[in-house]
C-alpha cells in the first residue's frame, strides 16, 4: 500500500523536488472502524496535524476491524501527538468532520474508485501498484510523456 | 391433464413478473437509501457541494498530479 510504506521516498523523490503534487483522499469502506479513523484524521487536522496523524495511523496499522481505530483509541493517539484531547474528543464524538469524509468517498465513487488504495496520476487510475517501484516507473513515464 | 395445468400456469406467471418486479425494486431502494454501499458507515445523506478534504503536499505547478483514495484499514 502506497501510503503505508511508499509515501516517504515518493515525497523525498518527486513531492520535494516539485516534480508531482500529492493529494490524499479518504475511501473508507472496510467497516466502521474505517470511518472513525478517517473522520480521527480531519479532527487531527482541524488541529493542524493532519499529516503527523495520518503516519500515525498508518504504523498502527494490524488488519481489519480490530479494535486499533475505535473512538477510545483514535483520542488516546491524539493524546500521543499533543493535540487537545478535549477539542478532539468533542470532534469526533459529535461526528464533527462526517460530511467531508463522505464527500472525500462520494467524489472517490464518482471517479471510479472500488478498491483501495487507488491512484491517480493526472486524472488516470494507475493502480493497483504493486510497491514503489513499480510506482517510480509510471511516475517517470508521466514526465517523459510516455 | 396438460390442458388443466395450462390456464393455472399461466395465472401464476402473472404473478410471478410483478413480485419480481418489486422485489428488485426493493433492493434497489435499499442500497441506495444506505448510501454508503452497506459497508458499516454512516447512514447519511452529504448536500450537493459538500467539499472534500485539502490535504496536499507539494507545488501546485508541479507537472503531476497524484491522488490516493486510502483505507486506514
Amino acid at each position: 500500500m502506497l501510503a503505508r510504506s511508499a509515501s516517504p521516498q515518493l515525497i523525498q523523490e518527486y513531492v520535494n523536488t516539485g516534480k508531482v503534487r500529492y493529494v490524499f483522499k479518504y475511501y473508507p469502506f472496510l467497516g466502521e472502524e474505517s470511518y472513525y479513523a478517517a473522520e480521527a484524521s480531519e479532527c487531527a487536522s482541524d488541529q493542524g496535524k493532519f499529516w503527523e496523524y495520518h503516519d500515525l495511523l498508518f504504523s498502527l496499522w494490524q488488519g481489519e476491524g480490530v479494535g486499533t481505530f475505535l473512538p477510545d483509541n483514535l483520542k488516546a493517539y491524539a493524546g500521543q501527538l499533543s493535540l487537545d484531547t478535549q477539542a478532539f474528543a468533542t470532534c469526533l464524538d459529535t461526528r464533527q468532520d462526517q460530511l467531508t469524509v463522505l464527500a472525500d468517498k462520494r467524489d472517490g465513487a464518482q471517479a471510479g474508485v472500488k478498491y483501495t488504495p487507488t491512484l491517480f496520476l493526472n486524472g488516470k487510475v494507475i493502480s493497483p501498484v504493486r510497491d514503489y517501484e513499480q510506482l517510480k516507473t509510471k511516475i517517470e513515464d508521466a514526465l517523459a510523456g510516455r | 391433464m396438460s390442458v388443466s395445468e395450462t390456464p393455472q400456469r399461466l395465472f401464476s406467471l402473472k404473478w410471478i413478473v410483478p413480485i419480481a418486479a418489486l422485489l428488485a425494486l426493493l433492493a434497489i431502494s435499499c442500497k441506495s437509501g444506505d448510501g454508503n454501499g452497506g459497508d458499516g458507515g454512516p447512514q447519511v445523506t452529504v448536500p450537493p457541494g459538500t467539499p472534500g478534504s485539502q490535504h496536499v503536499l507539494g507545488s501546485p505547478q508541479a507537472p503531476l498530479e497524484l491522488i490516493e483514495y486510502a483505507d486506514f484499514q
